[in-house]
């Protein structure tokens, strides 16, 4: 699907002017991001704050908070429950920005659940189902919608386009922007040994608004990487550093990690570094 | 529903359920197959198997590792005396060996994990006397999770002509200590990182819970009381709420309000 064209050199610049450098939040860390508050430009939000949570409030009054819906399914309408707890919960957050995956990890009749991030075909049709089903969102939502790629551990049947492309024309259809995940794109390369930098050049760059980066590991079972809450490599820092030289537009770069194992210091250590390495 | 959206389906069962992932890849060439055409069999078989199905198996460990690392919190804080974490089943042959059988969030394939949790726990060295117990209700929350998904809903209200049963997927269970003693500590001791040298005690109690999965989709936990009992024991699907409140001797307000409870709670449904 992806022809492996040579990565153009990254062009060594400045890190583009107001580039926010964050995380996502976790409310078992809230206290230590809190005390390293000046480190975040933003703090993403993927779950409702938890009433008990002493830390979020204050954490959003200094630092701005995009949601990230993690569970969303653009390839079936949103009913108006889920709708309105999305609204709701951009709406406390305050979000700059809201996110939905490119993802269909459900069956429509809800009897088989994947529970993780699936793409779906890449067809006409379903780019039809999520242009459609993402515009009527974002029009619910009233804030910036941005489509997330997620990672496809083999190709899948009967797809037509590359994922590149289904979110180009997505974007295009929608006039909608990406937040590109790079350890996502890297994953999709590695267990397809597809070139991570090919299958960049295939999306819509001049649309990337935001970019999330973060840690891979191996796994054994898929005898690759998956994506884990680890610091990034020398090799995916490297990626991050050109991609964001390759993307123009892009407005805020994410440590991508979370969960109930992480640990403070490691976000905090990430976006240090990814602080140091972007501003170069 | 389009023909890409229902191949889409078909991809997901492909993952999720490993008893239709390894008839498919063993069904005749040109032959249609679980709601596939046959060119749509061909076209998956044509595809890298192989890695479809370590995917599944890499989804499914990941899929458990998530309920086993929810449901089984207090387990997990208890393994600091123990030695012994329900995750560490994940990593063991009787997992590897149900594998091959195991649908994605179906009810069978949580009774079954819960059975080998339950084994796995068993000889788990100094346990104290409640652990077996923990266990027991920890492995009845990841069941009453378990089950087909339909769309999360609001609960209907109770009123008095309505007609209801006991929820059939209801399991009630009863216990020889008080667990929830131990909740609050074990996860106090496991965030701090500070441990005494034996685990909290639980006091020898009779108590009786039930858990269900909500109509919003939550698996919820009642203690499940006399009154209860009294209650739903008059719900037989045809007679009203009104009814089974009188038969079961409580005030219509008070009665209206426990059902409006269990109705919340999925205890008790719609006939």
């Amino acid at each position: 699907m992806t022809d492996a064209a040579p990565a153009a050199p990254p062009r060594q610049k400045p890190r583009p002017a107001g580039l926010w450098i964050g995380a996502h939040y976790s409310a078992h860390v809230g206290r230590d991001l809190l005390a390293s508050a000046e480190l975040f430009d933003h703090l993403v939000i993927t779950d409702p704050p938890r009433q008990s949570d002493p830390h979020f409030a204050a954490l959003r009054e200094r630092i701005p908070m995009p949601v990230h819906d993690e569970q969303g399914q653009l390839a079936d309408p949103f009913d108006e429950r889920a709708t309105a707890a999305l609204r709701q919960l951009a709406a406390i957050c305050n979000a700059p920005w809201v996110v939905e995956r490119v993802q269909c990890m459900r069956s429509a009749d809800g009897k088989y659940s994947l529970d993780c991030v699936f793409p779906p075909l890449y067809t006409d049709e379903m780019r039809e189902r999520f242009a459609a089903n993402g515009a009527a969102l974002r029009d619910a939502l009233g804030r910036p919608l941005l489509f997330e790629n997620v990672p496809a551990a083999f190709t899948l049947p009967k797809s037509t386009i590359s994922e590149g492309r289904f979110m180009t024309r997505l974007c295009e259809a929608t006039r909608g922007s990406v937040c590109l995940n790079l350890p996502h794109l890297w994953v999709s390369a590695e267990l397809r040994n597809l070139d991570p930098y090919g299958i960049l050049h295939e999306y819509p760059l001049d649309r990337v608004a935001v970019i999330g980066t973060g840690g891979v590991s191996h796994e054994p079972e898929l005898d690759g990487p998956w994506m884990a809450p680890v610091a990034p490599s020398d090799e995916l820092m490297e990626f991050t550093q050109y991609a964001v030289d390759c993307c123009r537009g892009v407005r805020a770069v994410t440590f991508e990690a979370r969960g109930p194992t992480l640990e403070a210091r490691l976000v905090i250590g990430a976006v240090s570094q990814l602080r140091e390495r972007l501003a170069r | 529903m389009g023909t890409d959206r229902a191949l889409q389906d078909s991809l997901i069962r492909l993952l999720a359920d490993a008893p239709f992932r390894d008839a498919l890849m063993h069904v005749d060439e040109g032959v249609a197959y679980g709601g596939l055409a046959a060119d749509q069999v061909e076209a998956i078989r044509a595809g890298d198997l192989r890695r479809v199905d370590r995917f599944g198996k890499f989804l499914a460990r990941q899929y458990y590792h998530e309920r086993l690392w929810h449901f089984h919190k207090y387990s997990r804080a208890l393994a600091h005396w123990t030695g012994r974490s329900p995750d560490g089943l994940l990593l063991t042959p009787a997992f590897a060996n149900l594998l091959p059988t195991i649908i994605l969030g179906s009810r069978t394939t949580a009774r079954d994990l819960a059975r080998l949790v339950q084994a796995y726990m068993a000889d788990a060295r100094h346990a104290p006397p409640y652990a077996a117990d923990l266990v027991r209700y920890e492995n009845a929350q990841l069941v009453a999770e378990g089950g087909p998904r339909p769309p999360a809903s609001a609960p209907p209200r109770a009123r008095p002509q309505l007609a209801t049963i006991l929820n059939p997927d209801a399991s009630i269970q009863r216990f020889a200590f008080d667990l929830t003693a131990v909740f609050k500590p074990l996860l106090a001791f496991e965030e701090s990182g500070q441990h005494p040298d034996a685990p909290p005690e639980a006091p020898a109690a009779d108590l009786t819970l039930v858990f269900v999965r909500s109509p919003r989709g939550r698996v919820t936990v009642l203690r499940w009381t006399d009154t209860i009992e009294s209650l739903t024991a008059y719900l037989d699907g045809e007679r009203p709420l009104s009814d089974a409140i009188d038969a079961a001797s409580l005030p219509p307000r008070d009665g209206l309000e426990i059902a409006t409870a269990l109705l919340d709670a999925g205890v008790i449904i719609p006939a």
